[in-house]
């Protein structure tokens, strides 16, 4: 057999595998279409639950603490909860997630997706971090003014690991983007090659 | 989920009577593991079904099928293996890494088999795709319509993939 020319078997091979599923019935489509929409409600309702635990504990602070700085930053930081909820609401709900080019080429619906990828890595402090930081940054100024008034070391160090985490989140996300955007270079050249 | 309307249905229908062995096969190439394969398979067979609600023949229903399975299936295999993204090979590198005097050229069915699927599932997207479709018997304007790829680009693919499927398979008499 020459080694320059597949054997001609191996294409023979590959479509007569035996086959086990190759349509599904009205009512299976429908089980498995609830299946994927309940998985997305369930992502969403684990974000909600995670929501509603931070504006709880927060509306208890609102009612504990007494310095003035420390309540505003609590009502910001309840605003901000509502608001990234809403944004997430927006973005993954399953309807957004079902409207796709499905059936446009690989390269049009791929390159696509990875925009969507790469625009929400990149805005993802925008709508994700940044309602939290207004709220953060008062309760931090509160906390520092007090009363109760905390050890500085103390409350330099929380706003030192605040910031780290949010520095943290920003920078991992942007170099995520960064490697999705070389991703979608790439796929531009393929689609530019002729040969 | 919206009611079905007939002509959607009958699409459906049509569509894997015609392609759902190529829809499965597609699948496994891309998922080993069988929990997760169904799970693909059926979310092709779900999108496959919605897009048929806005088909109107705006394109072959070959294309069509292939160009939704593809679809799904990429969304698949870069939420499953973002992290092998990097180590995919091109059919190029592939072929290269298999050298004429490899002693494992004359193989069972089943092995050939199994050392097709992970050559395919070691590729990079868009060439991974060209071979399963080259396997599919598609010829290089379907690939090329499928993939949008250039024709040239494509005819240079698939001119890759035989040469990989002839240094690294060899079956049936060769045996």
């Amino acid at each position: 057999m020459s080694h320059d020319a597949p054997s001609p078997d191996i294409k023979t091979l590959w479509q007569a595998q035996e086959s086990e599923m190759t349509t599904m019935t009205l009512d299976q489509l429908q089980a498995h279409g609830a299946k994927f929409q309940s998985k997305v409600r369930q992502r969403n309702r684990r974000e909600y639950a995670a929501s509603a635990f931070v504006i709880l504990i927060f509306s208890l602070y609102l009612i504990w603490f007494p310095a003035p700085l420390m309540r505003l930053g609590s009502l910001l930081i309840i605003a901000g909860t509502l608001l990234m909820m809403i944004q997430l609401r927006r973005r993954g709900s399953t309807q957004a997630l079902v409207r796709s080019p499905l059936a446009a080429d690989y390269i049009t619906a791929y390159r696509e997706q990875l925009v969507r990828q790469r625009d929400a890595l990149r805005s993802v402090w925008l709508w994700y971090f940044g309602p939290f930081l207004p709220g953060l940054i008062a309760f931090m100024a509160g906390l520092s003014l007090g009363p109760p008034r905390l050890p500085w070391p103390l409350i330099a160090g929380e706003a030192l690991l605040t910031a780290a985490v949010f520095i943290g989140c920003v920078l991992l996300n942007r170099r995520g983007a960064r490697q999705l955007q070389r991703r979608i270079e790439d796929l531009d050249t393929l689609r530019q090659q002729t040969d | 989920m919206s009611r079905m309307t007939p002509s959607q249905d009958d699409r459906y229908r049509q569509a894997t009577a015609q392609f759902g062995a190529a829809l499965e096969r597609l699948a496994r190439a891309f998922e080993a593991d069988p929990d997760l394969r169904l799970d693909l398979l059926q979310d092709i067979h779900l999108a496959l079904w919605r897009s048929f609600a806005g088909y109107e023949d705006r394109c072959a229903l070959r294309t069509w099928v292939y160009r939704v399975a593809h679809n799904v299936t990429a969304s698949h295999v870069a939420a499953r293996r973002r992290v092998h993204f990097a180590a995919a090979a091109s059919l190029d590198e592939l072929a290269e890494a298999a050298g004429d005097d490899d002693p494992e050229r004359s193989v069972g069915d089943q092995q050939a088999l199994d050392r097709l699927l992970a050559a395919i599932r070691a590729l990079k997207p868009p060439d991974a795709q060209v071979m399963l479709l080259y396997l599919e018997d598609i010829d290089a304007a379907g690939i090329s319509d499928i993939t949008g790829l250039s024709p040239g680009a494509v005819a240079t693919r698939i001119s890759r993939a035989k040469a990989l499927l002839a240094r690294r398979f060899q079956t049936g008499g060769a045996r």
